[in-house]
């Protein structure tokens, strides 16, 4: 019988581990007490432990007999949208929220094909008039609505 | 007894206040609306709304964010049948039979059946709660350090077998939850761990912006990229009500739905979709002509429908009296509670009285409120199922960062979602669930102080979690069902596979 890597599986195995990894050699900078009486390393250490084989099992179970499918990602959409999240991030304390919302909606709408310019238009400015409305004067969020200054 | 009776009129008094009405009715339409909506399910909107629940009282906010929990149970068979999408994965079995029905034009008495198994199932299950809830919590409190660690195991073996994934993923997708819930200061020292002096995670990674990452960013992604496939069923839904032969075909089926699905709700770590499965194969199992199965059998609507809401309600009793949750649902339930400063635990129903009762009250008002929602005004609900995703997801998104900043105020908060909700997708496409990791985040603190606890008492005999008899019974209860689900998974490949047997 043929055999195929998973290739999935091995993805998923190295994530683990690398944390995994990352934890079990951070952990003893922080004091490590003794069985009794543990230090904040010491739970740490055990979990990263666990992490590592489980990552170094994946690896080792990683032949199948069935070839994997990976899906197919829409690079757009994976771009786009932590792109308007970040965006908002970035813009919300300098611009405002408005500004904001309008500049991470517009972004997000880039993500479904075909963008429809007019549609995203009145989204925007809904969203913004929603978003200063509800969070802002409704619920009290403490935003400044527009760049501050003006 | 009298205690019950004297407790839910305590209940009662809360929940039957004006504002509290209101809330319940906020959450519980709110839920129908995105039980209905493909691509947007209560987790995601629980994650979304959860920073806006802060600035209320917990018993609002517990009442609000149950409404939309159990209006979206409720509601998710709607576009299961009309669609044959389901509108949360709870309802996916419901597609298998519900759909047919709606094909032969039988949508009306396929949604009446749901909608009445629904209510019935609720009504029953939220009794279980209210009388269960006491005696659980009486047990727990004789529980050590030991025996609560076991249980949190426990717990995440459970969520890790039952999802469709392989289990060696599942599980360390939850000792990752684990590993991500020891960052921030260390309960017990206060010494800053793994913190590189970041300010936004000195107090731990946000739980919010986790939730919120996996579960709204990740999700959104996701759903975009797969592309939507719609086939709603363009005929008029005519005749709600089902016939004679319809009733005496699925009241016994709601019957065993509802035992079944409050059994299994009760058991930490379940998570929503075991129990609508699990009343499938056995009507399945049960039926006189089991090849009626799959094109349009009306038990087939009503058994899991029922288990499927009975669990709903149910998966409450492990969140409160136990501080465990079920699946991320009740996860994020959990963390409205913290967030306000009250742990859920044993003492939650003594110490909370007015708000685990009032809680409980809500419920049924709640149940009624669905009723209406879904039978007399199920026309507008399915006039919604044409509202396109293209609108929805930038909505979302917006409140989404809203809420992540509203929290503390913190922009950077705001892009560590963005970047972890990245990571999710990555998670998503290796077929990493995430169901597993939230649960693992929450419970690690508990878990922790829990563990060293239980060694400090044992002297450093880490021997005590097998000897003490509880917690070694606890702990065997986890391998054989980390053994029967794997064997299980390995003939049938995963959990749809064997309600489909």
């Amino acid at each position: 019988m043929t055999r195929f890597w998973d290739w999935q599986r091995i993805a998923g195995g190295l994530i683990f581990i690398a944390v995994g990894g990352f934890f079990v050699l951070r952990a003893p900078h922080y004091a490590m007490g003794n069985l009794t009486r543990l230090g904040p390393g010491g739970f740490p250490l055990l979990l990263g432990g666990i992490l590592l084989v489980l990552g170094i099992a994946h690896l080792l179970t990683a032949r199948t007999t069935a070839a994997t499918v990976i899906e197919r990602v829409s690079w757009r959409v994976v771009l786009v949208i932590p792109l308007s999240g970040l965006v908002f991030g970035f813009a919300v304390d300098r611009l405002g929220l408005v500004p904001t919302i309008i500049l991470s909606t517009a972004i997000a709408c880039l993500a479904n094909r075909p963008v429809r310019i007019v549609e995203t238009a009145i989204l925007c400015i809904f969203l913004a008039a929603f978003g200063a409305g509800v969070f802002v004067y409704g619920l009290g969020l403490p935003f400044s609505l527009f760049p501050t200054g003006w | 007894m009298t205690d019950i009776f004297h407790n839910l009129s305590v209940g009662f008094g809360v929940a039957l206040t004006p504002s509290n009405i209101l809330y319940c009715w906020i959450g519980a339409t709110l839920g129908t609306l995105v039980g209905v909506l493909p691509g947007l399910g209560p987790v995601t909107t629980i994650a979304m709304l959860l920073p806006f629940t802060f600035k209320i009282p917990a018993v609002v906010s517990l009442i609000m964010l149950s409404g939309i929990y159990y209006g979206a149970h409720h509601a998710a068979a709607t576009s299961a049948i009309m669609l044959n999408m389901p509108g949360e994965p709870t309802s996916v079995v419901i597609c298998i039979d519900g759909h047919p029905m709606a094909r032969q034009g039988r949508a009306g008495p396929a949604l009446c059946t749901s909608a009445l198994s629904s209510f019935f199932a609720g009504c029953v299950s939220i009794i279980v709660l209210a009388l269960f809830s006491p005696v659980l919590a009486q047990a727990a409190l004789s529980f050590g350090s030991a025996e609560y660690a076991s249980m949190i195991v426990m717990a995440l073996v459970t969520v890790s077998v039952i999802s469709s994934a392989s289990t060696l993923t599942t599980i360390s997708m939850a000792v990752l939850g684990l590993v991500l819930g020891t960052v921030g200061s260390d309960l017990d020292s206060g010494v800053q761990r793994f913190t590189f002096n970041l300010d936004n995670i000195a107090d731990g990674i946000s739980f919010v912006a986790l939730a919120v990452a996996l579960f709204a960013f990740a999700t959104i992604m996701s759903f975009l990229g797969t592309g939507e496939v719609r086939q709603l069923i363009s005929a008029k839904v005519t005749g709600l009500f089902p016939t004679r032969k319809d009733l005496a075909a699925s009241w016994k089926p709601i019957l065993r739905g509802t035992a079944l699905g409050s059994l299994i709700g009760i058991f930490p770590g379940t998570g929503p979709m075991v129990a609508s499965f699990a009343a499938y194969s056995m009507e399945k199992r049960l039926a006189a002509d089991p090849s009626r199965f799959g094109k349009g059998a009306i038990e087939g609507v009503a058994g899991p429908e029922a288990a499927n809401n009975a669990s709903a309600f149910t998966h409450y009793i492990p969140m409160m009296t136990l501080g465990i949750p079920a699946g991320p649902a009740m996860a994020l339930m959990l963390a409205a509670l913290t967030i306000q400063g009250i742990s859920a635990g044993p003492e939650l129903i003594t110490k909370h009285a007015e708000l685990f009762w009032g809680v409980i009250a809500s419920m049924w008002i709640g149940n009624l409120m669905l009723l209406v929602l879904n039978l007399p005004l199920i026309g507008i609900w399915i006039r919604l199922l044409a509202v396109p995703y293209r609108i929805l997801y930038p909505v979302v998104l917006m409140c989404c960062c809203v809420g992540i900043y509203s929290v503390a105020s913190s922009a950077a908060d705001v892009i560590m979602a963005a970047v972890i909700g990245l990571v999710g997708l990555v998670f998503e496409k290796l077929r990493c669930p995430p169901a597993p990791l939230i649960l693992g985040f929450i419970l690690e603190p508990v878990l922790e102080e829990n563990f060293r606890r239980a060694m400090l008492l044992a002297r450093g005999d880490i021997t005590t979690f097998l000897t003490r008899p509880v917690s070694l019974g606890i702990l065997l209860l986890s391998v054989a069902l980390l053994f029967v689900f794997a064997r299980r998974k390995a003939h049938h490949g995963s959990l749809a596979a064997v309600a489909g047997s």
